[in-house]
């Protein structure tokens, strides 16, 4: 998998939001964007899920992002964020996991036996099996966001999308979630306000600040007093021992 | 819950339907014997001969074509219910509360009392109705847009309900024949009086599109449950599919009114209680929905026609006299949850 981003803009209004973004993500790697907020980092991932036209600045394969068709895409690339609808609540969770096999699908044809073992390997594999019949409104929110992990993890992307994927989750939560990430076979791609978890999860770190990247590379790089102070406008912490970076607020 | 389980629940409803049903046709001006019913359907059914001719017309030609509308009505409302909050994700979208019905009615009056379509050789009224229906439908989604609230889409539905309501007001006030304003008052208030088995013929043939149609877009209806945005990123053409919904609900409502007028609310109730008795996924839903819809609309009907005898209630007075309790509950529990 590789996504080439060149001078990618956009507009919201007369508000630029994004300023000519240039980025690259390449390989089976967990990349972090992170910024203050209303950076662009949002509108970024946006692009990436094809939400905002991106006018032939984005290439993913080799191929304009516009090139393939929607199930083309989601069978590349799967997108967790969070589902609201009065009707998702009362979904048992694998009904909402099985959603995940439907790019594989053509017009009219059912999911089948093979989708059925699909979802139950990954219902296994994320600790949901004992909670498949359950209603969706009566789960955690940790348990929630295995269930979305889960569907991300059936629709078999080379690239997982997530948008603020932490920020309703507990530090277990948070724990449980990177680590499930660490596991995946792929690319992620996430947005991202818990600089301590990016720097122990991520292994490539874009900054963004007024719509621009700042700076990119690999945590140790990108996680200095200088930068974050830059980027945040305040003044943090950065300690470094036996090669893992902790911030202090 | 199991799939025998459900499978188990959908017969249940469909012997209680036929049983409500069977019941119904005894109920009325004329108090009817088990014999005679039995005789006049048997005749009506295979042929031979009938004691009581007036009996035989009354049961054949009155009582059955109308408990047949019922049933099938009841079956597309709900249907129709079911598919307008998959559309709109919202539990409160229901053709009358969305003003897709006035949106009919002001269609088929208009084609009743001006003439519209006259070059049409038939089926003018439903064309009329169908162009009514979309347009009202097209514009409430138009204007919902993005927005997932609840009261932005009810107050949409408001605004288009009242448009429509006001123009067949107006169709029926600049009539020149008194006869015909008062047969077109009753797409105000919708009745099943008068019902005949070629209004049956095109009830059931909206049915029976529109199950094909739920068939037919099953897994996109349960995908379009976690959202459009969900949908969306699964691979789903959400713009394509929103306008199938749309013209398949504004068909069959349009068939449906164009026989019945405005009848509310039978797609609110219906869809919520089965959402809970049987499964938020579509299939069993929709099954479950069309049968309970149609044995609900029948029993409404039934009081309707015999709680006042020798008097009719308008059946949409009966239905918005239990709909509209409910879709103030409804309202009102969803506050409760938003405020949580």
């Amino acid at each position: 998998m590789r996504i080439e981003i060149s001078d990618l803009r956009f507009s919201a209004g007369k508000k630029e939001i994004l300023r000519g973004v240039n980025a690259s993500f390449e390989g089976r790697k967990i990349y972090g964007v992170i910024g203050p907020n209303g950076c662009g980092k949002t509108t970024l991932l946006k692009h990436l899920y094809r939400m905002y036209p991106a006018r032939g600045r984005i290439f993913v394969d080799g191929a304009p992002i516009e090139r393939y068709s929607a199930k083309q895409y989601a069978r590349k690339v799967a997108v967790m964020a969070q589902i609201q609808s009065f009707a998702t609540a009362e979904l048992d969770v694998r009904e909402v996991v099985q959603t995940g096999r439907y790019p594989y699908k053509r017009a009219m044809q059912p999911y089948g036996r093979e989708d059925t073992a699909i979802v139950d390997a990954v219902l296994r594999e994320t600790g949901l099996h004992d909670l498949r019949d359950r209603k969706v409104r009566t789960l955690s929110g940790g348990e929630l966001q295995r269930v979305l992990i889960a569907k991300c993890l059936a629709q078999q992307p080379e690239l997982i999308l997530l948008d603020e994927p932490t920020n309703h989750l507990d530090i277990r939560g948070r724990l449980e979630l990177m680590r499930r990430l660490r596991t995946f076979d792929g690319m992620v791609i996430l947005t991202i306000h818990d600089l301590n978890l990016a720097a122990r999860y991520c292994d490539y770190i874009y900054l963004m600040k007024d719509g621009q990247i700042r700076a990119g590379g690999a945590p140790r790089e990108v996680l200095c007093e200088r930068t974050l102070e830059e980027a945040f406008l305040v003044k943090l912490d950065v300690l470094r021992r036996d090669g893992e970076i902790f911030i202090g607020i | 819950m199991s799939i025998k389980t459900k499978r188990w629940i959908c017969f249940s409803l469909f012997l209680l339907t036929c049983g409500t049903a069977f019941a119904t046709l005894f109920l009325g001006s004329v108090a009817l014997d088990r014999k005679t019913v039995l005789d006049c359907l048997r005749a009506f059914v295979i042929g031979g001969e009938v004691e009581n001719r007036n009996l035989y017309n009354l049961i054949t030609a009155v009582r059955l074509p109308r408990v047949c509308l019922t049933l099938l009505a009841g079956a597309v409302l709900s249907v129709v219910g079911i598919l307008m909050q998959t559309l709109t994700g919202n539990a409160l979208a229901e053709p009358y509360v969305l003003g897709v019905s006035s949106g009919a009615s002001a269609g088929a009056a208009g084609a009743i009392v001006l003439h519209w379509f006259s070059f049409l050789p038939s089926g003018r009224v439903v064309f009329s109705a169908f162009l009514g229906s979309f347009l009202a439908i097209a514009s409430v989604v138009a204007l919902q847009g993005r927005s997932t609230s609840p009261i932005r889409l009810v107050l949409t539905g408001m605004g288009v309900s009242a448009f429509f309501q006001a123009a067949t007001t107006l169709i029926i006030y600049s009539s020149r024949n008194e006869a015909q304003a008062r047969s077109a008052q009753y797409w105000l208030t919708g009745s099943f009086s008068g019902s005949n088995w070629s209004d049956v013929a095109l009830a059931a043939a909206a049915l029976i599109v529109l199950l094909a149609v739920c068939r037919c877009v099953e897994k996109e209806l349960d995908l379009l449950l976690l959202g459009r945005d969900a949908a969306a990123q699964a691979g789903m053409n959400v713009r394509a599919m929103q306008l199938i919904l749309i013209l398949f609900s504004a068909l069959a409502v349009s068939a449906i009114v164009s026989v019945s007028g405005l009848v509310g609310f039978v797609g609110l109730i219906v869809p919520h209680v089965m959402r809970r008795v049987v499964d938020t996924a579509h299939r069993y839903l929709i099954l479950s929905s069309a049968l309970a819809g149609g044995c609900f609309l029948t029993l409404a009907d039934t009081v309707a026609r015999t709680a006042f005898s020798p008097q009719e209630v308008p059946i949409g007075v009966m239905t918005a006299f239990i709909g509209a309790p409910a879709f103030i509950l409804m309202i009102r529990r969803m506050y409760h949850e938003n405020r949580d």
